[in-house]
């Protein structure tokens, strides 16, 4: 069964269909790629699967439970975690309290848990854990806003990945990073994959998206022109013909 | 000696207020322009229930708290509705709504206001002075605890980005109206002193210039903090009864500060660093937009 | 009796009018609450006041008063929100608070606290009577004026190059800058018609009640807020609708529902009500 699933997903706007009858499947452990020109509806599909916005038509279902048209922070409280494509860490708190604030989810469902309840050591611990994991300790205690963009992907990645989620997703992550950068944010991926973590990933870079995902959906004017592994993509005529009018390389 | 407890009273009422306000507009970045509306509604509860139902003074605070929190979780609710621009406007409106409803309504003792207000016997001003102070401590006690609770870190995450915020888990709403009804209800608490302190309530008293007052003071001292709260009541709250001349000149001192600060340090003199940072996000056009 | 009323509801819709669309033409330049637009209002009447005295001159009076208070407007966008732009929202709001209760004490100091009469020993002149409605040679001139200089920021905006940049940068300023706007003359030049318009209001109002006081920009101060979002923030058609509605609805309540709550009440009554319903202003356009 797959771990999210959505089917025949609608979102228009004003007359113009961003996303138009969209049926997809992750599986759990799979690192699956969203790819497709600009305007394709990827980062739609995204908002729609987040709860930003809510689906014109169809479902988006977490383990067979309808999610759709639930509010961000519930959609997150069932373990879904995202990251945003421009930075969007807490920028006056420190590194650590960026992520410690994300392993509040249990407390953040009732107004009394949270107003009675305070980080313990045992969330302290798992915060430096993560901020570990992702390189960031050296930078603990620096107020978000002053680190640079590579180190808010990161910090971003940490925070979506504290609550331990089922799935995440992530938007655009190598945007706007250094060759560097984006390479050690790649590797992290990878670690992460390997430990069990299931992905959705939403990139325009083709050459990130065919090097981590295993399998890769084609979106195009809001439908799903391909699916499949990199390798049955990339021969995919429908797929060139796609980037080609985007003036884009197929090729990686 | 009198004299000084009586500016001892005034200042305990006002770190009060300050320290509520911040709850609100500190630590969720909720602007609210009609803080002493909630004064103004849990005095005269006291007022009310005590000239009008010979109800002791005593049991006048959980009232006041409970109706100015009952105001609060209203306006939170418009909080929820409209974007930070409007919701500036819609306190300032509740704010304005409130007075005139005291003011006008025979009910509430029109535009006399409600006299005769005396503490119970025993109560003198030294003992209305430590009853003051204990409520500004038991505010910068919640104010304390909450910083430090998850309530107060999903806040101050939503003041930064509350899409982000919501991303983690933490639904905006909830913890919008939280502030509200936590900051409105402290505010209310205050009503009851300041009632039996002046022995009058009166609509106007409770303002625009007194909630631009309280707006400066939590401004002037650093949003965000439980020092800069009580810092900027304290010294703006002595400043006219230290330098006489500033009583003459107060909108203009006041007017000047929140300029100065503002143009050369907009977190205050002990304040977070969030309001420093450029750019929120989500507004849409504009030329804000532009980084300075 | 009820066209009576709506003359008078005319009449303070178009001054109120005239306050607000200036001020929502600056939020959609700049998205700033300009709450000190209510101080440009004041020195509008004070100006007013002084250029009245010296000339007797009413349109000399009155487009000085304009000029000053353009020039005062231009000031305060170059030295007070030039450089706060970018700061989140909260910043500029809380200087233009401090910038509006600055100038009130300012007034008081200089004029003096006192209610000054703006035109003394000149008594209101008779009624004009027409089919039972009476209407003032001053409520004539509100309208004349209110109506030319609504006419006139209406060509501005959409028939000249600097409307054009106006819009192009309340769009999006990138673009507007790609285009070649210079847009801090851009919103510079657009505060200052606003505030041209303010300080018109000023001199109408003052002449229409003759009276002239520091705080007289209070109450126009919380009105115009509620205007402008009422409008539908930034959207100059809504607001000048918005204020015809409300000047309408004042004017009507009080006369045929008494005094439930003080005039001034109403306007927020009315926002509040139309913000729970509407919390995106009555007026707005979707996606603004």
């Amino acid at each position: 069964m797959p771990l999210l699933e959505c089917r025949s997903l609608s979102r228009h706007f004003a007359g113009l269909r961003a996303l138009d009858g969209v049926d997809l499947e992750v599986y759990p452990g799979e690192i699956l790629g969203i790819i497709g020109p600009n305007g394709a509806g990827k980062t739609t599909l995204f908002n729609v699967i987040c709860g930003v916005l809510r689906p014109t038509a169809g479902e988006v279902l977490l383990e067979g439970r309808p999610i759709h048209g639930l509010r961000p922070s519930q959609i997150a409280q069932l373990g879904i975690g995202r990251t945003f494509q421009i930075s969007r860490v807490f920028k006056a708190m420190t590194a650590r309290e960026n992520v410690l604030m994300a392993l509040g989810r249990g407390a953040y469902r009732s107004a009394w848990a949270a107003l009675t309840r305070r980080p313990g050591p045992a969330e302290r611990r798992r915060a430096e854990e993560l901020l570990e994991k992702v390189g960031l300790l050296p930078y603990a205690d620096q107020p978000a806003g002053e680190l640079s963009l590579g180190l808010q992907r990161r910090l971003e990645l940490a925070r979506a990945l504290a609550p331990s989620p089922r799935i995440l997703m992530l938007d655009e992550p190598v945007a706007g990073l250094t060759r560097g950068e984006a390479e050690t944010f790649i590797a992290l991926i990878r670690h992460l994959h390997r430990e069990g973590l299931t992905v959705l990933l939403i990139e325009h870079n083709l050459h990130v998206t065919m090097q981590l995902s295993q399998r890769l959906v084609v979106l195009s004017h809001g439908r799903k022109i391909a699916e499949g592994t990199p390798a049955e993509v990339r021969a995919n005529p429908a797929v060139i013909a796609a980037y080609l009018g985007d003036d884009e390389e197929v090729a990686g | 000696m009198y004299y000084y407890v009586v500016v001892g009273i005034a200042l305990a009422l006002y770190v009060t207020l300050t320290l509520s306000l911040n709850i609100i507009t500190g630590y969720g970045g909720q602007p609210t322009l009609g803080h002493a509306a909630f004064l103004g509604v849990g005095a005269y509860t006291a007022a009310m229930l005590m000239t009008r139902a010979g109800v002791s003074w005593w049991l006048t605070f959980p009232a006041a708290f409970l109706t100015a929190a009952l105001l609060g979780l209203v306006v939170g609710g418009a909080s929820l509705r409209v974007r930070e621009d409007f919701l500036a406007i819609t306190t300032m409106g509740v704010g304005f709504v409130v007075v005139a409803v005291f003011q006008y309504t025979p009910w509430f003792g029109g535009v006399m206001g409600i006299g005769g207000l005396v503490p119970p016997p025993g109560v003198d001003k030294v003992a209305l002075l430590l009853i003051a102070t204990g409520l500004a401590a038991f505010t910068a006690l919640v104010s304390w605890w909450l910083e430090r609770s998850w309530a107060g870190i999903a806040l101050r995450a939503l003041r930064d980005d509350e899409a982000a915020a919501e991303a983690m888990g933490a639904d905006t709403r909830r913890f919008k109206l939280l502030a509200f009804v936590i900051g409105t209800g402290l505010a209310g608490l205050a009503g009851p002193i300041y009632a039996v302190h002046l022995g009058f309530v009166s609509g106007p008293d409770f303002g625009f210039h007194f909630s631009i007052t309280l707006l400066t003071m939590a401004v002037f001292g650093g949003l965000g903090t439980i020092r800069g709260a009580v810092a900027g009541a304290v010294i703006l709250g002595l400043a006219p009864e230290v330098f006489r001349f500033i009583s003459d000149y107060r909108n203009l001192v006041y007017g000047g500060l929140l300029i100065l600060m503002m143009l050369i340090r907009p977190t205050g003199l002990l304040g977070v660093t969030s309001l420093r940072l450029p750019g929120l996000p989500g507004r849409k056009g504009g030329i804000s937009r532009a980084a300075p | 009796m009820l066209l009576q009323q709506l003359v008078n509801g005319v009449v303070a819709g178009g001054l109120y009018a005239l306050v607000a669309l200036g001020l929502t033409m600056v939020y959609g330049v700049l998205r700033i609450l300009h709450v000190a637009h209510a101080g440009i209002y004041t020195l509008g009447a004070y100006l007013g006041l002084v250029f009245y005295s010296a000339s007797h001159n009413f349109p000399l009076a009155l487009l000085g008063a304009m000029a000053l208070g353009a020039l005062a407007g231009y000031l305060i966008q170059r030295l007070l929100y030039q450089p706060l732009l970018g700061a989140p929202p909260l910043v500029p709001l809380i200087a233009s608070i401090g910038l509006f209760i600055l100038l009130g004490d300012t007034y008081r100091l200089v004029f003096g606290a006192q209610t000054l009469a703006f035109r003394a020993g000149v008594a209101e002149p008779e009624p004009y009577r027409l089919a039972g409605v009476a209407i003032t040679g001053t409520q004539v001139l509100i309208l004349a004026v209110a109506a030319a200089l609504l006419a006139v920021t209406w060509l501005v905006v959409n028939r000249t190059r600097i409307g054009l940049a106006w819009r192009a940068v309340a769009t999006d300023l990138e673009i507007a800058r790609a285009m070649g706007v210079d847009a801090a003359r851009a919103v510079g030049l657009n505060v200052a018609l606003g505030s041209a318009l303010a300080a018109a209001a000023g001199v109408l109002v003052a002449y229409h009640y003759n009276e002239v006081f520091p705080a007289m920009g209070d109450v126009p101060a919380y009105k115009m807020l509620a205007i402008v979002v009422l409008g539908g923030l930034g959207n100059p058609v809504g607001t000048v609708a918005a204020s015809l509605f409300l000047g309408l609805a004042e004017t009507l309540v009080v006369a045929y529902a008494g005094y439930l709550l003080p005039r001034d009440a109403i306007a927020f009554v009315a926002l509040i009500g139309a913000l729970m319903l509407r919390p995106q202003g009555l007026f707005a356009r979707r996606g603004t």
